[in-house]
């Protein structure tokens, strides 16, 4: 026999999960039940107690079987069909045996019902409602006609019930259990188009940002090309190739060359910030004497200070431990923060660059502190934000760039598994903090990088 | 680089006698004009005579017909890189020595990429160019003293 589409969706391999949650929900209901049952018989008011052993145990045993099917993935159909036909049926039992028609039970169809209408599909939940009118039916008839003896509630004397009692109950079954179980399968069909709708356009979203990503990586490189030229040609007069140079010329041509030079500097930020976002850099872990790496990094950012009267001093704590990171994109985040700070101190303002061992958290803190504009609260994560400055207040306006730098630092450090921490505050300078641990444990998804990209939960790739 | 040596030594006691010959010829491969022009501007200010030749394919030819005795080959060219064209120059097994010049690449798959196919040539120049480093390279590979 083939079995039926809405089957098979509901047993195919995505909706396992909630094949089992299924199963709780049986084990929950026959727990449940046993309670209730251990009361009735404890407190004297029922003479089938071992009807209700036997239906429990079934529903234990039938609930066990399915449960050992989804987890060795071996007839879950069948073991899942037969699971819900015994629920159904043992049901109509406990139902018998609590008084038919009277029976307090008769609600725990609609649970039934809804569990099904929640974990399942359509087809599977009318099936199921169906089987329990027909089940009720068969039951009240079979009371009616007086094959199966009269029973009550638990507690109560017993009646048979009279044709047009037994009418009116079978169709209070059928509405109880069929309104609210269609519209719960109503409902969930809709939400489970809507999630397929999102989920399609998450895809077409996270595909779109990187091919925005890989036309900005090779874009990037467009862009170097002519600026590489600049230099060169700016180089090539300088040396006098062609012809003499005055000094004057000789001190344009070096600005020409310090020009392009820090466009080239933005360029590379945005080309690692595209490389970044379409996940493409890696961390190529190695040991790094930090007090090195600070040597060169402050000889790197000299030129940037260039005629400005700023102090960069560096005081690097005596015996730091040699550090596992990435050589490069360390260097990469002190730079730009060193930039940074110089960029936002005014004149006769000081950069000073610290490292030192913070052994709590067993890593090495590399310190940025400056003595400029200072960052208001509120922009204290936005300014790790791609293409943001500080635009709460108005002083950071006659500063020139785009604030590509932090963003990529950012990225950096959580790429590295480090932290960043900001002292600052408006007109008091800042201190940026980045905290390396001393062994590379991998990407550290940082509360920063969350605030950055901002994926809602439902943004995770599937 | 096996029996380079000896061809230096040779060239050198040549080039006492200073005829246009002993000008050294240089090949440069590059296919932005500007880029171009300020190697050939600035080898030629240094002394050397320089050949143009700004694709793949254009160089490989200019290679064998001028037989230049360095040759200067950007990674990125049209129709045929500059790893393809190293390779087929040193299949020639003339032992001229070639060097290639890439942008600094954040791009770590290309510069691993570089760096072992690197060491196919015999030198390595980064972009932006620093002319000292340029021409400290260049004589090096040419033999010449410093």
């Amino acid at each position: 026999m083939k079995t039926p589409a809405f089957i098979a969706e509901a047993m195919a391999p995505a909706n396992r999960n909630k094949l089992r949650f299924g199963i709780y929900t049986g084990y929950a209901l026959a727990a449940a039940f046993a309670v209730l049952a251990f009361a009735v018989s404890a407190l004297d008011l029922t003479p089938f107690r071992w009807a209700f052993v036997g239906l429990i145990s079934t529903k234990v045993l039938t609930n066990s079987v399915a449960w050992l099917g989804l987890v060795r993935d071996r007839f879950v159909t069948l073991t899942q069909v037969l699971n819900s036909t015994a629920d159904v049926i043992l049901l109509t039992g406990a139902v018998y045996f609590t008084g038919g028609s009277f029976s307090p039970l008769l609600a725990t169809y609609v649970i039934i019902v809804s569990a099904i209408a929640l974990l399942a599909n359509l087809g599977t939940t009318i099936v199921m409602a169906a089987g329990i009118v027909v089940s009720f039916t068969t039951m009240m008839v079979l009371m009616a006609t007086g094959v199966l003896p009269p029973t009550s509630p638990p507690g109560h004397s017993g009646a048979i019930p009279s044709v047009g009692y037994t009418i009116v109950a079978i169709a209070y079954c059928a509405f109880v259990v069929g309104i609210p179980g269609y519209f719960s399968a109503a409902t969930l069909r809709m939400l489970r188009q809507k999630e397929r709708d999102l989920e399609a356009k998450t895809a077409l979203l996270m595909q779109a940002n990187t091919q925005r990503s890989q036309f900005v990586a090779s874009m990037t490189h467009e862009l170097r090309t002519p600026i590489h030229g600049v230099q060169g040609l700016s180089d090539v007069i300088a040396a006098g190739v062609y012809g003499p140079v005055t000094d004057k010329q000789k001190e344009a041509c070096e600005k020409i060359k310090r020009s392009a030079q820090s466009l080239l500097g933005l360029v590379d930020d945005v080309l690692n910030l595209a490389r970044a976002e379409a996940n493409k850099i890696e961390a190529r872990p190695s040991n790094i004497a930090i007090p090195d790496l600070i040597e060169r990094v402050t000889a790197s950012v000299t030129w940037m200070i260039g005629t400005k009267k700023i102090e960069l001093e560096s005081e690097v704590a005596k015996d730091l431990p040699f550090v596992q990171s990435d050589d490069r994109w360390l260097a990469h985040v002190l730079v730009n923060l060193v930039s940074n700070a110089v960029k936002f101190t005014p004149e006769g303002g000081k950069v000073i660059v610290r490292a030192y061992e913070r052994r709590k958290d067993d890593a090495v803190v590399l310190e940025v502190q400056d003595t400029g504009i200072g960052i208001a609260k509120a922009d204290r994560e936005r300014i790790f934000e791609p293409f943001r400055q500080g635009d709460g207040d108005s002083d950071s306006k006659g500063f020139g760039g785009v604030g590509l730098g932090l963003a990529l630092v950012a990225r950096l450090t959580d790429l590295l598994g480090a932290k960043v921490e900001l002292d600052s505050d408006v007109g008091k300078g800042a201190t940026f903090r980045v905290i390396v641990p001393v062994d590379y444990k991998g990407r550290a998804v940082s509360r920063l990088m969350r605030a950055i990209t901002a994926p809602p939960d439902v943004m995770e790739p599937p | 680089m096996l029996g380079y040596g000896r061809v230096v030594r040779y060239r050198r006691t040549v080039s006492n006698s200073a005829t246009l010959d002993d000008v050294k010829k240089i090949l440069v491969v590059e296919d932005d004009p500007v880029n171009q022009m300020i190697l050939m501007d600035f080898l030629a200010a240094n002394g050397y005579q320089t050949i143009a030749a700004a694709s793949g394919p254009e160089g490989i030819e200019q290679f064998d017909r001028t037989l230049p005795d360095l040759c200067l080959v950007d990674v990125q060219l049209p129709r045929k890189n500059g790893f393809e064209l190293v390779r087929e120059m040193k299949s020639r097994g003339r032992q001229t020595p070639v060097m290639l010049m890439s942008a600094v690449y954040t791009d770590q798959d290309q510069s691993t990429r570089t760096v072992q196919l690197g060491a196919l040539a015999d030198g390595y120049l980064t972009k932006p160019f620093d002319l000292v480093q340029l021409l400290a390279q260049v004589r090096q590979l040419l033999g010449e003293a410093q």
